[in-house]
């Protein structure tokens, strides 16, 4: 049976057709996007995740709409496929730049209740000083450099012992804007580890928006948390992932080594810049960034 | 959250809103609608919806559903609370005398329907009987306080001299109250039964809408497990009307009651106890205290003088009940 005949007797709209074939379709009550699904595990950590991103922020989301049957979801074919909103309006970000902050601070303590696990983690420590060794002999120079930062590297994880190791659907998202409210519009991907996001977050903001409004950014992620969650996410900010991450890239020969390097080298500059600036919060172990 | 986005919710654009008190009226081109926002938790939410689907479950009709929102929420977070939908359905004030039967009737019913044994027990009784004097006795001596302060003056306004002059007449009424009280407890204590119904909690013709014929309760966010004497005492009150008051209505409220769900003896008594205590006129002392309406002296004096009418018409009643 063709997938709009399915949709609209399951959800009971009027006038289906489609308005770009595979994702969006018009009913009697405006358009609406699709979302297919193969993964049913995947499909019902969105759906979870999605309701109470709701329910306990009040954050208008793509979640599923239901059918007549109170459904989240309908099977089609060999998967799944569920009916959102199809939202066009872009936010204003410009006029209240700390809302990316207070998303991602809503995203991990919803992420929390989802996996029911705190999600806490100590650094790769041990294991990237152990993946360092090969470099000595593949990239003599780099290897240096990378050795002579380890004192620095262990300032960088002194500040607490545990990282976040929780996940978040914040990959290709979208921010837009329903009716003057603020519309987070959740990818379908897997979601991505906190301790990718926060760093890269951090270098976006520094980068781009430049020293007030990553102040306010950063104050608004860690405004609604307690102050054992915002120790855990400094930490996972500040530690040492751009060394890391160096490190894993030089462990085969054959690497571009002065893009890696160079790469590696403004990261580092750059969160050394960010460490600083939140210098304050850290040693007096309170959460807002030095005025 | 604002009202386009609580509505957006529903897949409601309206086309017209208009406020009426705490009910914002939505008209739209699916119908219309009648959005409340609330101060209550989830965990009170919750428990209504239960209670909805309790009553679903009983076939009892008469109430207005919840309207879920297109993600299968039977209510939104607003922020500072939750806002819920329900259709509209409104009667015209002509309708009045019809809808006060109705109301009686479709209350008899949701107490008939959802009626339950509970098992005995003194202490809790007790308990019960003990906190209703208390509350009473702290109450009185409210009225106590105010009419020695008001006595040592030589020159009394209007209201203050009404209010001395009946005030032996109010605490013969709480005595009466009193008095019926400890008939109830007696008898229960005797009788060794009590029973709890599903009580609305605010159970006025205000929170009644009649459509069709038909009457619905709307607003059960004070409903509470209880007495049916609760429910049946809170209409009694708030239809008497202080300038339009006619005895034989209260007479032909709790007849018709009594048609659909017959009171027990004792629970005779506790109705009897509840309707006796002033507690009206208690609040008209408090209202020309207060003063929150700015209402000329002499409006406070007329309604309290009606009040005490009304306060001698339920005795009239009760003498034979």
């Amino acid at each position: 049976m063709d997938v709009l005949v399915i949709i609209a007797e399951k959800y009971g709209f009027k006038e289906v057709s489609w308005v770009r074939k595979p994702e969006v379709i018009m009913t009697h009550l405006g358009k609406r996007k699709l979302s297919y699904w193969r993964e049913r595990d995947l499909l019902e950590y969105h759906l979870n995740f999605r309701d109470r991103l709701f329910s306990k922020y009040g954050i208008l989301c793509n979640r599923m709409i239901r059918t007549i049957d109170h459904e989240a979801f309908i099977p089609i074919h060999q998967g799944y496929v569920s009916v959102h909103d199809s939202v066009e309006e872009e936010f204003a970000f410009e006029h209240f730049p700390e809302m990316e902050g207070y998303l991602l601070s809503s995203l991990i303590d919803v992420s929390v209740d989802v996996n029911n696990y705190d999600g806490l983690a100590t650094f790769p420590y041990r294991e990237t000083l152990e993946a360092l060794r090969p470099i000595k002999t593949l990239y003599p120079q780099p290897y240096l450099l990378l050795v002579r930062l380890i004192p620095e590297v262990k300032k960088r994880l002194s500040y607490n012992k545990s990282i976040s190791h929780l996940s978040i659907p914040i990959s290709n998202h979208s921010i837009k804007e329903v009716m003057g409210q603020f519309y987070f519009e959740i990818s379908d991907e897997e979601p991505v580890p906190v301790y990718e996001v926060l760093p890269k977050a951090m270098y976006v903001w520094y980068e781009k928006k430049g020293q007030e409004e990553f102040k306010q950014c950063f104050n608004a992620l860690f405004k609604e948390i307690d102050s054992e969650t915002s120790h855990v996410l400094i930490q996972t900010i500040i530690a040492p992932w751009d060394w890391w991450s160096c490190i894993q890239s030089l462990q085969y020969k054959g690497v571009n080594v002065n893009q890696v390097m160079e790469e590696f080298v403004e990261k580092w500059e750059t969160m050394r810049k960010i460490t600083c600036t939140v210098q304050l919060s850290i040693s007096e172990g309170r959460v807002s960034v030095s005025e | 959250m604002s009202d386009p986005a609580i509505l957006f919710q529903y897949d409601l654009y309206p086309e017209r809103v208009v406020r009426m008190g705490k009910v914002t009226k939505v008209e739209t081109d699916r119908g219309m609608f009648a959005l409340k926002e609330t101060k209550l938790s989830k965990e009170q939410m919750d428990r209504i919806l239960s209670i909805e689907d309790r009553l679903k479950q009983l076939h009892f009709e008469s109430f207005v559903p919840l309207i879920r929102t297109k993600y299968g929420d039977s209510f939104v977070f607003t922020g500072t609370g939750v806002a819920y939908l329900t259709p509209w359905l409104g009667g015209g004030e002509e309708q009045f005398a019809q809808k006060e039967e109705n109301l009686i009737i479709s209350l008899a019913e949701l107490h008939g329907y959802t009626a339950r044994d509970q098992a005995f027990s003194e202490e809790v009784i007790k308990q019960s009987y003990q906190k209703m004097i208390l509350m009473r006795e702290s109450r009185q001596f409210e009225m106590e306080k105010y009419v020695n302060s008001i006595e040592k003056r030589i020159y009394l306004s209007p209201f203050e001299l009404t209010f001395v002059t009946h005030f032996h007449q109010l605490m013969k009424y709480c005595d009466l109250a009193k008095t019926r009280l400890d008939n109830w407890y007696e008898q229960v204590v005797e009788a060794k039964r009590y029973r709890s119904v599903f009580c609305h909690g605010k159970c006025s013709p205000s929170h009644y809408v009649m459509n069709g014929g038909k009457g619905y309760f709307i607003n059960f966010e004070r409903s509470v497990v209880d007495t049916p004497v609760r429910d049946l005492a809170y209409f009694i009150r708030s239809s008497v009307h202080p300038f339009q008051f006619n005895p034989a209505t209260i007479t032909a409220h709790i007849t018709r009651y009594e048609t659909q769900f017959s009171l027990f003896e004792e629970e005779k008594e506790l109705l009897a106890s509840y309707l006796y205590f002033p507690e009206s006129v208690f609040n008209s002392v408090n209202r020309f205290n207060e003063n929150r309406q700015h209402w000329p002296h002499i409006k406070h004096v007329r309604l309290f003088t009606k009040k005490i009418e009304v306060m001698n018409g339920i005795h009239n009643v009760l003498q034979s009940f």
